[in-house]
């Protein structure tokens, strides 16, 4: 099934964890520190991720803090 | 300046938005008494400053330590090239001043530290985080959380900014920990080392005087968080609610 992590499609497997694919993506993009996880536009706390399970069409958008001001 | 009324020179100077239903002559009193805490008179700091105070917020307090320099003009709309070398709150105080001589503007020329916070964050009715750097933002976001006070965060690297606000007034809703928590392998990206486009701090910054208004006109009580990407102007808008495991609010 398919779903999109920060605009980009991503096919995965069914049923499977925000936590999977966060670890999965992370590697793949070098993300270090802390970020936040949105799903469908609701952020997800760090403690649910594991129990997120994913369905079809799922927007995901993860974001890393800017300090910047 | 009296507190209860407006003069017949502030009705002029304000008489544009006291016109607007959502200002009117109460919401302008209403200014008129608030106090804003800004925390940073860098790039998203001189643009919500210079709105707050066109709008006759009352009191505000610049809180920042550096002194003025060629590369802030590029971004830092308050300061003029005669302002070189000067420190920033006195600068930000001569510009602001000179554009409404009908508020109290208070300058605190030094950095924001678990010292100074207490008395800066409990005085202040909302606190606005415009600083360039993690440790000061959960300082403000732990005093913030503690005494309970609205804090309106924004900040903004290369071409992307993020909005946040936080209103601390209703215990455990969520605070800017519940959505990034610290980390030590946090890279440091701030203006200086990665740059950033000068009209993007203008918008958050104006985001955040915004919001501001908004709470103290009351027609703002929510937590929120918005990124806005200056390159393709999408503007996300992303519900939150606490993170149970957040060691500051929970």
């Amino acid at each position: 099934m398919n779903i999109s992590i920060n605009a980009q499609e991503f096919q995965i497997k069914e049923s499977i964890s925000l936590a999977d694919v966060l670890i999965d993506y992370s590697l793949k993009k070098h993300i270090k520190g802390s970020f936040a996880v949105a799903l469908n536009s609701k952020f997800i706390a760090k403690g649910h991720y594991a129990k997120t399970i994913l369905n079809a069409g799922d927007k995901i958008d993860i974001m890393s803090p800017i300090a910047g001001g | 300046m009296s507190n209860t009324s407006l003069s017949e020179k502030e009705q002029l100077r304000y008489s544009r938005q006291l016109m607007l239903k959502e200002v009117g002559f109460d919401g302008q009193k209403k200014l008129k008494k608030a106090k804003v805490l800004i925390i940073g008179v860098g790039g998203l700091g001189c643009p919500a400053a210079l709105y707050l105070a066109a709008s006759g917020i009352g009191e505000l307090t610049l809180v920042d330590a550096d002194k003025v320099e060629l590369t802030n003009l590029q971004r830092q709309i308050l300061y003029k090239i005669n302002y070189l070398g000067q420190a920033k709150t006195l600068a930000a105080k001569k510009s602001l001043a000179s554009l409404n001589n009908e508020i109290k503007i208070n300058t605190v020329n030094e950095k924001l530290t678990e010292i100074n916070a207490s008395a800066l964050i409990t005085n202040a009715d909302i606190v606005l985080d415009c600083s360039d750097n993690f440790t000061t933002r959960y300082l403000v976001n732990r005093y913030c959380v503690r005494y309970q006070k609205i804090l309106i965060s924004a900040a903004a690297i290369a071409t992307k900014g993020q909005l946040m606000v936080f209103d601390n007034r209703q215990e455990g809703e969520g605070c800017y920990q519940c959505i990034f928590e610290p980390s030590t392998h946090q890279e440091s990206l701030n203006c200086e080392t990665s740059g950033v486009y000068g009209p993007l701090l203008g918008v958050m910054g104006s985001m955040q005087a915004i919001q501001t208004l908004n709470y103290i006109l009351g027609h703002m009580h929510l937590n929120q968080f918005i990124s806005f990407d200056a390159l393709t102007f999408e503007q996300q808008k992303i519900s939150f609610s606490a993170n149970p495991d957040c060691c500051i609010c929970q």
